[in-house]
């Protein structure tokens, strides 16, 4: 494993009404569209859309914090995970 | 020289206006929070969305998706915002100012179709007689939601079909209190800067396919976008007209000084001549010995 400062992901997570997340943590679970996809630092760049549930990541302190999100997509590249909710279709 | 009665009806008057520019700045001063907030809180999804959308189909490898093909723009969509209403300082008047220029320059490679938002630019293309298709003109900022989602099924619509290569949208951004920034912004295509991703990069994994994935991402990408104009051009339309009314306020205030100055000066002058008058009167009277 290496240092500790490496092994972090910065989290990101928007909404068309604000910016929702925005945090240095150490693991996020997020729900994909088959099942819960958990992320940790190192992982391969990955783009996916997200199934409705909830977005569980743990902070630098090890606190878990959960956001309840209604689909959208993530993307995670270099450790860096972005992820996009609350678009509202037309229909 | 004017007379008392004059004078204190112009204060008067330029009192009354100065009270009325002042209730216009305190509703321009609640209106512009909370569009300023809109604004900031939105302001992260706005940015991150075609950068977004730019990386996906760049490391898609695919065939991009309509809104990404750049076609020679021969036939091109200028959208511009303007408020509904007017008050609010040079902020119409600039704006359309640099549509204009931007036209005038588009004017020679492409036809031109032009879509006024707000009221102002609406009158603005009429007076002029430009081709206008659609426009938007009465209560604009209330209807946000659906005018995006309305001209953004349209918008792509016409893209899809090639009616158009190009969309334009001229709009005020908001930056600061003092001075909205002119935007001259492309929506569509979106452009694909030539940085080719690296071949050390990871592919990346997608779930599902790049097509579909980047399909359902730019589903959305009009209609947010088009929000994020309607709602930066109001947030700088209410903090122009609170600058505008406080100015007026201001210059109300140095009329009013300026009138009271004067009017001390007069009756001062009217008071040191009756006295005058009285005081020969009194010396008359004395030399006749009464």
């Amino acid at each position: 494993m290496s240092s500790d400062k490496d092994s972090r992901l910065q989290l990101r997570v928007v909404s068309p009404s604000r910016l929702l997340v925005e945090a240095e943590v150490l693991e996020v679970q997020v729900p994909g569209l088959d099942g819960y996809l958990g992320i940790w630092p190192g992982h391969r760049p990955l783009n996916a859309c997200l199934g409705r549930g909830e977005l569980v990541y743990r902070t630098v302190l090890g606190r878990e914090e959960r956001v309840s999100i209604t689909g959208g997509l993530v993307r995670v590249v270099d450790d860096k995970i972005l992820v996009f909710t609350g678009m509202e279709d037309d229909d | 020289m004017p007379t008392l009665i004059d004078l204190r009806r112009r204060i008067q008057s330029v009192r009354n206006s100065q009270q009325v520019t002042q209730a216009m700045k305190t509703v321009a001063t609640a209106r512009f929070k909370k569009a300023h907030r809109q604004v900031v809180e939105r302001r992260p999804f706005w940015h991150a969305f075609p950068e977004l959308a730019l990386y996906l189909s760049r490391v898609s490898g695919q065939r991009p998706h309509p809104f990404l093909e750049v076609r020679p723009e021969k036939r091109i969509e200028v959208m511009v915002i303007t408020s509904d209403k007017g008050l609010c300082g040079a902020f119409n008047s600039n704006l359309l100012a640099a549509a204009m220029t931007f036209l005038e320059q588009k004017k020679d490679v492409a036809t031109l179709e032009v879509m006024p938002i707000g009221r102002k630019a609406t009158a603005h293309f009429k007076r002029l007689k430009y081709p206008v298709i659609r426009s938007y003109a009465e209560g604009v900022d209330k209807r946000v939601g659906e005018i995006s989602r309305e001209l953004s099924r349209h918008l792509e619509h016409r893209f899809f079909l090639k009616q158009i290569d190009a969309i334009y949208v001229i709009y005020n951004e908001f930056r600061s209190i003092i001075a909205p920034r002119i935007t001259a912004s492309r929506l569509l295509p979106l452009a694909a800067e030539g940085t080719e991703i690296s071949a050390e990069h990871l592919q990346p994994d997608w779930e599902p396919e790049a097509g579909r994935l980047i399909d359902y991402l730019l589903r959305f990408y009009l209609r947010y976008q088009l929000e994020h104009y309607l709602l930066e051009s109001q947030a700088a339309e209410q903090a122009s007209r609170m600058m505008a009314m406080e100015n007026a306020t201001k210059n109300a205030e140095e009329l009013i000084s300026d009138l009271v100055l004067l009017l001390n000066k007069i009756r001062q002058a009217s008071i040191t001549r009756e006295l005058l008058e009285i005081q020969t009167a009194v010396e008359a009277l004395k030399q006749q010995g009464v």
